[in-house]
């Protein structure tokens, strides 16, 4: 019987050769979940929400029940600060919403175009601490919670034999701005002001870049930095635009993660078909496209298999409405053509309501059962 | 005709078109015949997208232009009113508040010539069944981002068919989520994977 010191170095070694493209001796399995574990272990979402040390608890027990998971995508509610990836208000079960209803991004034009000049002049963090604290509903109280109660929730994780999937987080500036001015008003903004818009995202990624270095280095065992990208789809831009406020810098943070020696892990929304050729250039070995099943994974694979990891993508629609069998040889077929640089990982976020016997039937097929 | 409008709306000149609407209405050159240079701008639009010259950016410009000029004739996209085609009704289903799919999706099938009624999102059913009857479209759309929401609309298409307007009517779903297993659940007629796919659906059923 191993410990689960010694499980936790296997799982973590595992992840590592992944992404490496070594072989690992089986298929990590690492998805991203959260409402899912809440909904699994019988919780309402709000609970999970607002009590970060059930989160946490509610995440170790529901990973320990499925068994064989290579490591946590997190380790408590962060429902409560998901507004701060996007600059924009956050609707939570509970408050604004039912129980059981899944947090969303409210988005409304937050951020007035005066702001920019504002920013321009003050410096992002001096802006954003009055943007958050004024426009923004953020709950100071949960998120100080959070923030107080994050190495607790870390370690009791890694005690139960679980490596976190992370270690740095960052988002672009194409997220906040067109999260706090609203898509429609950025996308105008870009074509009125151009320059401008370049300059406001300079100044915040020359920020995250920094926040994201200092983050590392009081993370344990960092396995990646997680590239929020939802607003940067090729799809939504014209190449040139897509090339001067989206590339650029995601570009920018990649090749610092690489410098950093930690593997940049592109947190991919949507259908990113048109970019891929983009990726090429990055050290091989470094970096894992983590997809959501709107990109064609075999896609991925013929492009850019031999440069990075793939992670994903069993779609969420058939962990919801799917049947077990149809998970597993989906995921098998995926564990046979992706690999050996795969992780296996459920589309995005595993649903609150996917079915509880198709996310087994992910695990079962990663062990090779 | 105003050759000049309708360049300027293809060429998402928003100064220019802002101009030369003003300019227009100066010489009281009716707000139909403006709507219409305006719109014809728009099918450009649409055209360039569809040859890949343009890209989603171009077509959230062009409607925001578009929303800014008809606002100097009073009205907004709704006002359009002379569409080529007939009538669209679309809405992200109840308890999914997420927005930019169906905008971009109402985009197109306005600059595509389809009278567009946008119901916004979170929208109840009673608001399908209402706009149903009194716009009579022949085409709706059903967005949602969330699975949970996947009941929703099966439930949604369900009151449809007990208050008898299912029949006349094609349903089409889309969104990040939504794949054919959901078509089948939920009883739509057709998943749209983007927003072109909605206009040659809805072209094609409404014989145009």
């Amino acid at each position: 019987m191993k410990t689960n010191k010694e499980l936790y170095n296997e799982r973590l070694t595992r992840i590592k050769k992944a992404i490496a493209l070594e072989k690992p001796d089986k298929t990590p399995f690492a998805p991203m979940m959260d409402s899912f574990c809440a909904r699994h272990m019988g919780y309402t979402l709000a609970q999970f929400c607002f009590d970060v040390e059930l989160s946490n608890k509610i995440m170790i027990d529901s990973i320990k029940d499925l068994g064989e998971v290579d490591a946590a995508s997190g380790t408590s509610s962060f429902a409560g600060g998901m507004g701060l990836i996007f600059m924009c208000r956050v609707k939570l079960p509970g408050r604004e919403l039912p129980e059981n209803a899944l947090w969303q991004l409210d988005e409304q034009e937050l951020m007035k175009p005066e702001d920019y000049d504002t920013i321009i002049s003050k410096g992002w963090q001096a802006f954003s601490n009055e943007y958050v604290a004024t426009r923004m509903n953020v709950d100071f109280e949960l998120l100080g919670k959070t923030g107080a109660f994050a190495p607790i929730a870390d370690q009791r994780m890694r005690e139960a034999g679980y490596p976190v999937y992370g270690g740095g987080v960052v988002s672009l500036p194409v997220d906040y701005l067109s999260g706090g001015r609203t898509m429609a008003k950025f996308m105008m903004d870009i074509k009125r002001m151009p320059e401008k818009v370049t300059e406001v995202m300079d100044i915040i990624m020359k920020n995250n870049i920094e926040t994201m270095k200092a983050g590392l280095k009081a993370a344990v065992d960092p396995i990646d930095v997680f590239i929020a990208m939802a607003r940067g789809c090729p799809d939504f831009y014209s190449t040139k635009i897509w090339e001067k406020f989206v590339w650029r810098y995601l570009k920018e943070v990649t090749e610092t993660c690489i410098e950093e020696g930690i593997a940049a892990d592109f947190h991919i929304d949507a259908n990113w078909e048109r970019g891929l050729d983009y990726f090429k250039d990055f050290p091989k070995g470094t970096c894992v496209f983590e997809t959501d099943g709107m990109t064609d994974i075999y896609k991925v694979k013929e492009k850019l298999g031999d440069i990075m990891c793939i992670k994903g993508d069993v779609q969420a629609g058939k962990l919801t409405l799917g049947t077990p069998e149809e998970v597993y040889n989906y995921s098998t077929r995926l564990i046979r053509d992706m690999g050996p640089g795969f992780i296996l990982a459920g589309g995005c976020s595993i649903p609150p309501n996917a079915k509880v016997e198709n996310v087994r039937a992910m695990v079962a097929a990663a062990a090779g059962k | 005709m105003s050759k000049k409008l309708v360049e300027a709306m293809a060429d998402l000149e928003e100064d220019a078109v802002l101009a030369e609407v003003k300019a227009l209405k100066a010489q009281n050159v009716p707000a139909l015949d403006i709507i219409a240079y305006l719109q014809e701008g728009m099918s450009i639009v649409g055209k360039r997208f569809e040859e890949k010259e343009y890209f989603l950016s171009e077509l959230i410009m062009s409607a925001e232009i578009f929303n800014e000029a008809s606002q100097l004739l009073g009205g907004g996209m709704g006002g359009a009113g002379s569409s080529k085609y007939g009538t669209f009704v679309m809405g992200t289903i109840y308890d999914d508040i997420h927005d930019i799919g169906k905008n971009i999706v109402t985009t197109v099938m306005s600059s595509n010539g389809f009278n567009v009624i946008d119901l916004g999102v979170d929208v109840p059913t009673a608001k399908y069944v209402e706009a149903i009857k009194q716009y009579k479209p022949k085409v709706i759309g059903i967005s949602c981002l969330l699975t949970t929401a996947f009941d929703n609309i099966k439930e949604c298409i369900q009151t449809l068919e007990k208050e008898g307007l299912r029949k006349d009517i094609k349903i089409l779903i889309g969104g990040g989520p939504v794949d054919e297993a959901t078509c089948k659940y939920v009883g739509a007629d057709h998943v749209c994977k983007n927003a072109q796919e909605t206009v040659e659906y809805s072209k094609k059923y409404m014989g145009v």
